[in-house]
């Protein structure tokens, strides 16, 4: 037969590609690049944005509610420790802290959200200004990922009420919380270039 | 507690970056002077966070404790 089956064809390839899988640290080493690669795509949005924000009002920036920014950020940062804390303690088994420790991120994701809102309802600007473009157009990109992290922290918690994740299987847990930390590291360039470029009085 | 002591470190360094930020924003008039000090705080925050909390090393050395 001219037509190999794929079996053949792998055996073709030497008797060392014949059922070569991946380790499971293997399998983990290529899950984690493929997220840090997502990362990777990510900044080029996120940095575009970023830039857009100079580009367009230089360092000025309209009126900002100074204590709500300190706040939320305070938030955010908060919510990365008790993350960190959710993924330790489920690569440790110690599930209770682990509970506990994702309870308070999803409260600290929906009250950093909340404080976006807030702040959008409380703006002295327009989306139509040129501050307010890039404001809006940030902030707003940002919270959705906030909150799709919240939806993401929320399915795992609902597996973990079903009895999974552990030292032996964490990588759902491993790879939400990334995504959440990689949130929240957006967040610490955003705060400074919105709130604290032009200075506060 | 032992294995959530950097997470807790890592939280006093954020959060003493987070006072040197907004000392830059509010008490520095030079504009060049307070965006470079308040963008190097943040960098050095996001680099904390990545380190630390994304364990960027355990992208190329494989698996690893905390």
């Amino acid at each position: 037969m001219a037509l190999a089956t794929p079996a053949a064809g792998h055996a073709a390839d030497g008797p060392a590609a014949v059922g070569h899988h991946p380790s499971p640290a293997q399998q983990m080493q290529i899950r984690r690049v493929g997220l840090w690669l997502f990362f990777f795509s990510e900044t080029f949005l996120f940095g575009l944005l970023f830039s857009v924000r100079f580009f367009l009002a230089g360092t000025g920036a309209e009126h900002l509610n100074q204590t709500l920014g300190l706040a939320i950020t305070i938030i955010l940062l908060l919510s990365s420790v008790s993350a960190y804390t959710f993924e330790t303690a489920i690569e440790h088994d110690r599930r209770g802290v682990a509970g506990w420790a994702l309870a308070i991120t999803i409260l600290l994701g929906l009250v950093f959200a909340g404080g976006v809102a807030w702040e959008w309802s409380i703006a002295e600007f327009s989306r139509g200004q040129i501050f307010g473009t890039a404001f809006f157009t940030m902030t707003g990109v940002h919270a959705a990922h906030v909150v799709s992290g919240v939806g993401l922290f929320i399915l795992v918690g609902i597996q973990m009420a079903r009895g999974r994740f552990g030292s032996k299987d964490y990588w759902p847990v491993s790879g939400t919380v990334m995504y959440w930390h990689f949130v929240d590291v957006v967040w610490v360039f955003y705060y400074p270039a919105l709130y604290l470029v032009q200075g506060v009085e | 507690m032992e294995i959530f002591r950097i997470g807790w470190v890592v939280a006093i360094a954020l959060a003493v970056f987070t006072v040197v930020e907004f000392i830059f924003a509010s008490e520095v008039h030079n504009t060049e002077i307070r965006v470079t000090g308040v963008m190097l705080a943040g960098t050095i925050k996001a680099l904390l966070i990545i380190w630390f909390f994304m364990h960027i090393a355990r992208a190329w050395r494989g698996e690893g404790a905390h």
